[in-house]
């Protein structure tokens, strides 16, 4: 696999000084956290979900548009429809989503390239149900502006609050948060803290505490409120003490120990 | 297809992003980013280059643009090393995560194309045509890149030896 004119790799080459090979070989073992490829993917859910649910038209092709659309006039009965015929893609990604993020953790990865799961036998009996074909995670079209970028359109999360199914509510919830994030990012730390207040408010026992009061605490520091800072990292650390958060937060002195 | 893809190719995202310099506590954000490309470009892909070199070429892009727009964290690698391998003694952690701050300090100071070229060579050993295949760019240009990194990096760690052979032996520096 090797190029004819490759100059040889200096981790192996017996000529490089070992300063150089020692250091180069923490490089090569960089892995995830154990908890990022879980945490990443729910966050995918959420965003990926939200852009299908507020963007169909741009999101569905002519074939399934159709469907989709009835299924939004006429609800629930529709579903079933859109599981025979649009469920082919659609609903296979979406069981998959689902019983990604509700699976148990320790799952192992399956094989590369095994084929699209099929609901039915993908979802576990005991996983909350997938979330309706409208949130479907359709791929947009080619051209479409990127996801990641363009803030899918959308209601106030709670505007729906009571209809919304369990990867719907996450959706709405993974949204506010990433807004934050964005405004944090920004450097408008008070609309983060607005966005995280709403956050706590509509969702006060969400998937996502944890990152909500991670990013609370730093919109803090940014905003100048200390005091506050402080009070909520030990909150946090008192709550969650083993969270991939807490190291950090301690590492930043924010936790009993004072405040920067 | 994009979950199986998003499975065996996760940790191979997540640590070319940091290796291209991308805080640890920020790499979960910049993956997700990759992801949702990848999500939408998927169906384009059509094997027509390895999945890895094609995945690379994303996360080149999107590592470039965050970290223009997300000054590095004040944090660095606080914790990196806590979650690679929790079963090795804590020394040779300890050791770890200060070669991985102290890799991350001599890769910053690579232009984002030689530390890319760099890394995928030495850190992820793509051969010269994946990398250019990867980067978009001639061959020629790879290994051009790959020399001068070299060039830089062997310097970097010269110097970081050197300032901490003084640190040692000058007197009430070194506990």
């Amino acid at each position: 696999m090797s190029t004819v004119n490759d100059p040889v790799r200096l981790v192996a080459d017996p000529g490089c000084p070992e300063s150089q090979r020692a250091l180069l070989q923490h490089g090569v073992n960089i892995a995830p956290p154990r908890d990022a490829e879980a945490r990443v993917w729910m966050a995918l859910v959420g965003s990926l979900g939200a852009a299908a649910a507020g963007g169909t038209t741009a999101a569905a092709d002519a074939s399934t548009k159709t469907v989709t659309t009835t299924a939004v006039k006429t609800g629930l009965v529709s579903m079933k429809i859109i599981a025979v015929v649009a469920g082919l893609t659609a609903l296979a990604a979406v069981v998959a989503l689902g019983s990604y993020v509700f699976g148990p953790k320790t799952r192992e990865p399956r094989d590369v390239g095994a084929a699209a799961p099929v609901p039915t036998v993908e979802a576990p009996a005991s996983v909350p149900q997938p979330p309706p074909p409208a949130a479907a995670v359709e791929g947009p079209p080619v051209d479409a502006p990127p996801p990641a970028t363009t803030v899918p359109a959308r209601t106030a999360p709670g505007a729906h609050r009571a209809v919304r199914s369990p990867a719907r509510r996450l959706g709405d919830e993974t949204t506010l948060i990433k807004d934050a994030r964005q405004a944090l990012r920004a450097g408008d730390a008070a609309r983060a803290l607005r966005l995280l207040e709403e956050s706590r408010r509509l969702f006060p026992a969400g998937v996502l505490q944890q990152e909500r009061e991670r990013l609370a605490i730093e919109a803090l520091v940014k905003a100048g409120r200390g005091a506050e800072a402080s009070a909520r990292a030990n909150a946090f650390l008192k709550k969650y003490p083993d969270s991939p958060h807490a190291s950090e937060i301690r590492a930043r002195g924010l936790g009993s120990s004072g405040q920067r | 297809m994009f979950e199986e893809t998003y499975r065996a190719h996760f940790a191979f995202v997540w640590r070319s992003l940091r290796r291209l310099g991308i805080a640890e506590d920020d790499a979960a954000d910049a993956a997700q980013d990759v992801f949702i490309i990848v999500h939408r470009k998927l169906p384009e892909f059509a094997g027509r280059s390895k999945l890895t070199t094609w995945l690379y070429g994303i996360c080149f892009r999107v590592a470039s643009e965050r970290r223009r727009a997300v000054p590095r964290p004040l944090i660095g690698e606080q914790e990196a090393a806590a979650f690679i391998g929790r079963q090795a003694d804590p020394g040779a952690l300890a050791e770890h995560r200060q070669g991985l701050a102290l890799l991350e300090r001599v890769l910053d100071r690579l232009p984002d194309e030689q530390r890319a070229v760099f890394c995928l060579f030495e850190l992820e050993g793509m051969t010269g045509d994946e990398i250019a295949e990867a980067l978009e760019i001639p061959l020629g240009t790879a290994y051009s890149r790959l020399r001068l990194a070299r060039g830089a990096f062997a310097a970097a760690v010269d110097e970081l030896v050197g300032q901490r052979e003084a640190r040692a032996a000058s007197p009430g520096r070194s506990a």
